[in-house]
């Protein structure tokens, strides 16, 4: 049985319906969440098998994705709401404490997020919650960047 | 034909005959799955009661494999299936059906090799596995293009059509 993407996204994040979304790009493996949130689409960023910036290998928990980011320039805050003049990127933590996800906001205050292997979508941060992303861990932000 | 054939038992009323071979339904035999034997030896009653706990396994069983090449392409469409909202590499790899495929063994290597030709997927972690090799430099770590065309280039040196 074939399924739209929107089949399959309704299936696997309900929230998405909820909240609403839209489609930005096609399918691709080329790069994913964590290199879409880092504004770069060339390589699949992970700290374990994968290209991952900085020095040395991490582990997967989100003080690892902290401490990479921190070299683009981001630290953490509180609020996910826009702020005029900052970007800002959020950490999505499974039930195991582990990073599953990342998402950035967009000048409009939506967020875009690239979903595994499949679509990139604007969305709310919520949308993304559940049973396979979990829930949002931590919100970075940095100055927002003059070529954004 | 049956018809004349039931009638043509029976002569004022009365059976002149039971039904000749060719006319009986099969039967299956429950013996010794269901009777146990009277009458034979010790021997005979231990293979017999051997042959009961097949017959009563066989029942039970309903498991089977496909071709080696089928139960790939079905293993790898079920990983896919269930792993392509994901970024986390090691929550690919550690995927059962991935850990199955790369129990196979090299019997896989060549068609993990078509499909990366086809199109770069994350096959390099049960290439390794299985080959242990590493022909993917550390400049090229997560460019999934650049790490297909080192295996590609390693499957072509090493006698694979790819």
């Amino acid at each position: 049985m074939d399924m739209s993407v929107d089949d399959w996204l309704k299936q696997e994040f309900p929230g998405l319906h909820i909240f609403g979304y839209h489609i930005t790009s096609p399918p691709t493996r080329q790069y994913n969440c964590i290199a879409w949130a880092a504004n770069r689409n060339d390589k699949w960023w992970w700290p374990i098998r994968a290209y991952w910036p900085g020095h040395g290998r991490e582990d997967e928990t989100p003080k690892s994705f902290v401490k990479a980011f921190a070299e683009l320039g981001y630290n953490p805050c509180e609020s996910d709401l826009l702020e005029v003049g900052f970007e800002k990127v959020a950490i999505y933590v499974g039930s195991n404490g582990l990073v599953t996800h990342m998402a950035r906001q967009l000048p409009d205050g939506r967020w875009t997020s690239k979903l595994g292997e499949n679509v990139d979508v604007a969305h709310n941060l919520d949308g993304l919650c559940g049973d396979r992303y979990g829930k949002v861990g931590k919100i970075l932000r940095r100055p927002r960047q003059v070529s954004n | 034909m049956k018809a004349l054939a039931y009638n043509h038992r029976f002569l004022h009323n009365r059976e002149i005959s039971p039904l000749p071979t060719w006319q009986r339904e099969p039967v299956i035999p429950l013996y010794p799955a269901c009777q146990r034997p009277i009458g034979f030896s010790d021997a005979s009653r231990c293979l017999f009661a051997v042959e009961k706990d097949i017959f009563a396994s066989y029942g039970l069983t309903r498991s089977f494999r496909l071709p080696p090449e089928m139960e790939f392409y079905t293993l790898a469409a079920l990983w896919k299936k269930e792993t392509i909202w994901d970024s986390s590499v090691t929550q690919k790899i550690l995927h059962p059906c991935y850990q199955q495929i790369i129990g196979m063994g090299p019997i896989v290597v060549p068609w993990i090799l078509k499909a990366l030709r086809n199109e770069p997927d994350f096959w390099f972690e049960a290439l390794m596995a299985i080959t242990r090799e590493q022909p993917v430099p550390a400049e090229h770590a997560g460019d999934m293009q650049a790490m297909a065309n080192d295996w590609l280039e390693w499957g072509r040196l090493n006698g694979y059509e790819c």
